[in-house]
């Protein structure tokens, strides 16, 4: 009776989703801690709702402890949550890649209105660029980084402003810390994010024998949309520039796109994904993601129709007294309309993405991001570090610099991002393991409290039922 | 009683790769 004491004691993980499929007795089941991935008829998912498990025929005891050995079931609720802070601490200190975001620069050619780098003021001609000395001194601190935690990989990101811009010290990092992982066995890659304007076949050889992987350019829709919302500081538009220069390097190294969006240009991106999917480098490109665009304030200009912030909501839905349009400052009990459309934009364009045979995401983030990783730090021209890139306009949030230096007011921030916990916030929610509170960038523009959750969970959701789908759809002839 | 194990679970089976994750998820987009 061993087996039935066990059976006896346990209950449906809190991180079980359950998508049941059209036109079918079947359903999906997700757990998002373990990430197993089921298709049951509607008589195994039933076993989850039930309230005992001392008379089970034998077909439903072995089907029980298939969702039991796929963490469908747990022992008790306080094992699912510890189960959940294990995995958090895991992540958070994981030696297993070091992974170093370095921003050669802030100054951009682009004068994009949604973006604290465009050409307002006198930002851009102020703004910090990396001397090879502070390269150098980069490349140094990644060395002593690489001997103290050992890590299987080693992955460096530049990013900007516009990276390109200082490529001398792109270059010199590159081969500084190639030299420094070949000396140590580790293996290293590298990505750019750039607006694509300065991106020539000679950048992308001379990075590749450096360990180059891939390169992310930013469309922000159509060809007349894009040159609205990112032209250069000049006001030119920068879309055809951009699509050949992805043309002569899409054979080179593999390309991801990224695209903007807000109230006012999300109606584009479908023309936009027409147009890729008509390019002779289609079938290079490695993903195409579009993301909403993160408000601080109403944009400046009046043809920027509205806001789209991402509201920080507690675990009823409501908004935390954010800036959101419908709901401002109080959680007033109404459904907001700007999260509304943004969740459904979104959807609709991943699923725009995918018709057209275009590499889309699946929409499920895919577990805590950056600011949750101890060994994963952004860099910024002045030899800052930063929890995230998102933080690196606002130099008041640096957790540390390269050279060591011990300010209060640093060590204020460095344990303030070492002690993150903003999930705690959210309750039971199913989408903890890969969420763990969203974007921390978002809270903080917007509250002014890096440690408070930003909800997307609509648009999780729909992405987990299209994800049911399509996985139903390709294996539906399986199912025994 | 119908199961097809699309994907396995397992603990911490999350397949995070940093590089993925700021390639993908990371961009001008989040900028303030």
């Amino acid at each position: 009776m061993g087996a039935s004491t066990k059976l006896l004691a346990m209950q449906p993980s809190i991180f079980n989703i359950r998508v049941p499929l059209r036109d079918r007795d079947d359903v999906f089941l997700l757990n998002t801690l373990t990430d197993a991935q089921l298709i049951v008829s509607s008589d195994v998912a039933g076993l989850l709702d039930r309230p005992s498990f001392d008379s089970l025929t034998d077909s439903e005891r072995e089907a029980v402890d298939v969702l039991k050995e796929n963490g469908f079931f747990v022992s008790d609720y306080t094992a699912d949550r510890r189960a959940l802070e294990e995995y958090f601490y895991s992540v958070k200190h994981s030696t297993e890649e070091l992974h170093i975001t370095v921003l050669t620069t802030l100054q951009c050619n682009f004068a994009c209105g949604y973006c604290y780098q465009g050409d307002r003021e006198d930002f851009n001609q102020f703004a910090e660029k990396m001397t090879l000395e502070t390269a150098a001194r980069v490349a140094d601190w990644i060395e002593t980084e690489l001997d103290r935690l050992r890590p299987a990989k080693f992955a460096m990101t530049f990013f900007g402003g516009e990276p390109l811009l200082n490529l001398a010290a792109v270059y010199d990092l590159a081969d500084r810390t190639w030299a420094a992982t070949q000396a140590r066995g580790i293996p290293q890659s590298l990505s750019v994010i750039t607006n694509g304007l300065l991106l020539t076949s000679d950048v992308v050889d001379r990075l590749v024998p450096r360990g180059l992987r891939g390169v992310k350019i930013t469309l922000d829709g159509d060809r007349a949309t894009h040159d609205r919302m990112r032209p250069l500081r000049g006001g030119q538009g920068t879309f055809d520039r951009i699509i050949e220069n992805i043309r002569k390097v899409a054979d080179r190294t593999r390309i991801s796109i990224g695209g903007n969006f807000d109230e006012s240009s999300a109606d584009t991106f479908p023309a936009l994904l027409d147009f890729l999917k008509d390019q002779d480098f289609a079938d290079k490109l490695v993903k195409v993601n579009f993301k909403p665009i993160v408000r601080d304030q109403p944009p400046p200009a009046p043809t920027l129709k509205g806001t789209l912030p991402l509201i920080p909501v507690n675990d009823h839905g409501k908004p935390l007294g954010g800036s959101c349009m419908t709901s401002v400052g109080g959680g007033g009990g109404s459904t907001c309309d700007s999260c509304s459309f943004l969740d459904e934009k979104m959807a609709f364009l991943r699923e725009e993405t995918r018709r057209r045979g275009l590499p889309g995401p699946s929409g499920v983030p895919g577990g805590p991001c950056h600011v949750h990783h101890a060994n994963a730090h952004t860099i910024g021209p002045d030899g800052s570090i930063y929890g995230c890139p998102g933080f690196t306009g606002e130099k008041a949030m640096s957790t540390g610099h390269i050279d060591g230096r011990l300010d209060a007011w640093r060590e204020r921030n460095r344990n303030r991002f070492d002690t993150l916990d903003p999930w705690k916030a959210c309750g039971d929610c199913a989408f903890l393991p890969t969420c763990a509170g969203g974007c921390l960038t978002a809270s903080f523009a917007q509250l002014g409290d890096v440690n408070t959750p930003t909800c997307h969970k609509p648009t999780f959701e729909s992405a987990v039922i299209a994800l049911a789908h399509r996985v139903a759809g390709t294996t539906q002839e399986t199912v025994q | 009683m119908k199961i097809k194990v699309i994907k396995k679970g397992t603990v911490n089976a999350k397949p995070v790769s940093y590089c993925d994750v700021i390639v993908d998820d990371i961009g001008p987009d989040k900028r303030v």
